[in-house]
């Protein structure tokens, strides 16, 4: 195991994998600003898994579709990346919300410390750049997006959830502490709580004071119902 | 020369081949005549006989009768082929269809007997002739040297005695079978004009032209969806990009612009606009053609379009491994067709898809809907049903529709993976 990561958020150390340049150049320069260090910045599959190996970053960021095939390359990077480190934060942006990709990326690993982005979400960028720290910090940020959609999609036991357990269920998807979904929501914690509880007792997980593995629980029930 | 020549060109054919062309076919019309003139030796020689009794006689018809029944089909069949093959390859290759001759089917065996009966009567007199011209022609050449030696050429029904007379016949036969040697191309392409209009059997022509034509119709639609693909490449890589670094130039000028500064409400709904167009774009460009179809194969494309439907849709993909990439395209948007019908037309509240391999070369897929049928009363010219059976045309597959007044629907879609498919 390396050393416990102490340093402050701002000084977290980058990779970033973007095969357009455009978007490589706008993303480095929204992470210089937002605080972050980009040690590197490739514009293929096969850099980025070097460029690790390379500079041992804090944080991945990658593309999905990348050279050489434009197929799903950056996903396939991030899961060997995952498993020659397992603790390395790792979030993916996606050009689409694509179930398949979630279930790809969350498979088999450890899924602490993933995010699945669009890519419209850069342009909030404080907002994104919370996102980066949460993963960082190990959490798990699926895009709302996602959530929304695997809820639209009329399955039993979510039909199950309430309107304000939806709301929940998107806000705790998306990696934020209990505290700060409150916030979010104008609930007192112990609401957010008694929710989170409800959810899981209705989706049949075991109900777990732990955020990632709270987390997990969720997409892990995304994951089930995706391949089933 | 500026003339162009639509459809097939009819080749000069070259003086000497021509020559051993007619050599040949003339010697295989002979050979077949002596076949067929011993065919028919016992009723020739009951003919002749002068004093044979009526039963031997009868006997011998019968025998020759059944010589000529089990022998001239072999012998129009061997002609017929041999003639063709030798056709063919003077025309380099080009009469396609080699006809097919079975001795048990009557039918494939009516155009080589015409065409023997053609060869055995006409051709064989002309063959007949030729040959005896030629032969003549040939022997008059080499009179003068028998007359110096004193020897006697006889050609048919004259004696060639002196040198003067020989010299008359050397020249005849010369200037005969010059004329023999310019005239052979022209015999040579009447006898191929006589093999292909005989020999060739319009069905296989059709046959032949259908395999073209439902070649050719898959090769449109595999190009029109290269072409999606283009498209779709084209403004993931191009147009979106650009768009969403607008997108974030306006994020990171936002985040510069204290709240109640002048003008951050415009660079706000800057964004927003921003933001919705890149919605649209995302949609129109996953309605051209979806990636997700190219990573991960029909089965979880199907259940991308299903999550953003209203209706609630179960997907059981039981299609493992892949199907072949034209196929799954073809396949995609029929059902993505199919489920948008599902949508506009039918007030269900549910569809279950299926997919599956009966066998590895045969694939099916059910839709099924509980809305209030009546699929396809309505179909029109231009109409979305009628464009998944062309698709399904070019794939060799097949769509059916049982759709009941009240429902509920379910469409089938069967698809043997042919070459037409995999290709």
């Amino acid at each position: 195991m390396t050393v416990p990561r102490t340093e402050h958020p701002a000084s977290l150390r980058v990779v970033l994998a973007e095969d357009n340049t455009l978007l490589r150049e706008g993303l480095q320069m929204l992470l210089s600003r937002s605080g972050f260090v980009t040690v590197a910045a490739v514009g293929t599959a096969e850099e980025l898994v070097q460029a690790c190996h390379q500079h041992d970053p804090d944080l991945v960021i990658t593309d999905v579709r990348m050279p050489p095939n434009f197929r799903s390359e950056g996903l396939a990077a991030a899961s060997q990346l995952r498993r020659e480190r397992p603790d390395l934060p790792i979030v993916v942006l996606s050009q689409y919300i694509e179930q398949s990709y979630v279930a790809d990326l969350l498979d088999g690993a450890d899924v602490a410390g993933i995010g699945y982005l669009l890519k419209d979400r850069v342009s909030d960028v404080q907002e994104f750049a919370d996102t980066l720290r949460r993963v960082h910090a190990g959490g798990t940020a699926v895009d709302p997006a996602v959530i929304n959609q695997m809820i639209n999609r009329r399955r039993d036991p979510l039909e199950k959830l309430t309107p304000r357990e939806r709301d929940v269920l998107v806000v705790v998807a998306e990696g934020h502490s209990n505290a700060a979904i409150a916030r979010m929501l104008f609930v007192s914690e112990a609401a957010v709580v008694k929710h989170i509880g409800n959810i899981m007792m209705k989706l049949d997980i075991p109900p777990n004071s732990d955020l990632n593995r709270r987390v997990a629980a969720v997409l892990a029930y995304l994951r089930f119902h995706d391949r089933g | 020369m500026n003339s162009t020549t639509i459809g097939p060109a009819v080749a000069p054919v070259a003086r000497w081949r021509a020559v051993f062309y007619v050599a040949a076919i003339a010697t295989r019309t002979l050979l077949a005549l002596a076949a067929s003139a011993f065919l028919a030796a016992p009723i020739l020689s009951a003919a002749i006989a002068q004093d044979m009794s009526t039963d031997r006689v009868g006997l011998l018809v019968i025998a020759g009768l059944a010589l000529m029944g089990a022998g001239l089909p072999v012998i129009s069949a061997a002609l017929a082929l041999t003639d063709w093959d030798s056709a063919s390859a003077l025309k380099g290759g080009v009469l396609q269809v080699r006809p097919t001759i079975r001795l048990r089917e009557p039918k494939t065996l009516v155009r080589p007997l015409a065409y023997s009966i053609v060869m055995l009567t006409f051709g064989g007199t002309i063959a007949a002739v030729g040959s005896l011209l030629a032969i003549g022609s040939l022997v008059a050449l080499f009179s003068p040297f028998l007359a110096m030696t004193g020897d006697v050429a006889v050609i048919g029904p004259f004696m060639v005695t002196t040198l003067p007379h020989s010299l008359i016949a050397a020249s005849v036969g010369g200037l005969v079978l010059f004329a023999a040697v310019r005239a052979s191309p022209y015999i040579a392409s009447a006898h191929l004009r006589l093999v292909q209009q005989v020999l060739t059997q319009p069905e296989d022509h059709l046959r032949h032209d259908l395999a073209v034509t439902t070649r050719s119709r898959a090769r449109l639609v595999r190009s029109f969806d290269l072409e999606r693909r283009r498209i779709e490449r084209d403004l993931h890589d191009g147009v979106q990009p650009q768009l969403l670094s607008v997108s974030m130039t306006l994020g990171l000028a936002l985040a510069a612009f204290p709240e109640g500064t002048p003008g951050r409400d415009d660079v706000v709904r800057a964004q927003k606009q921003a933001r919705r167009t890149l919605d649209d774009l995302r949609r129109v460009v996953r309605n051209i053609h979806p990636q997700v179809l190219v990573d991960h194969g029909l089965g979880p494309a199907i259940r991308e379009i299903a999550d953003n439907l209203t209706i609630a849709v179960s997907v059981d993909d039981r299609l493992d491994p892949r199907l072949p990439a034209d196929a799954e395209s073809n396949l995609y948007f029929c059902v993505s067709e199919l489920l948008s019908n599902v949508v506009k037309h039918s007030d269900a509240t549910r569809t279950d898809i299926l997919l599956h391999r009966p066998t590895p070369g045969h694939v099916h897929i059910c839709v099924r809907d509980d809305g209030s049928g009546g699929a396809g009363i309505r179909r029109r010219e231009d109409g979305g049903l009628n464009g998944i059976a062309d698709r399904l045309a070019a794939l060799n597959g097949t769509l059916t529709i049982d759709s009941p007044s009240g429902g509920p629907t379910v469409v089938t879609i069967d698809v043997a993976l042919t070459e037409a498919g995999t290709q």
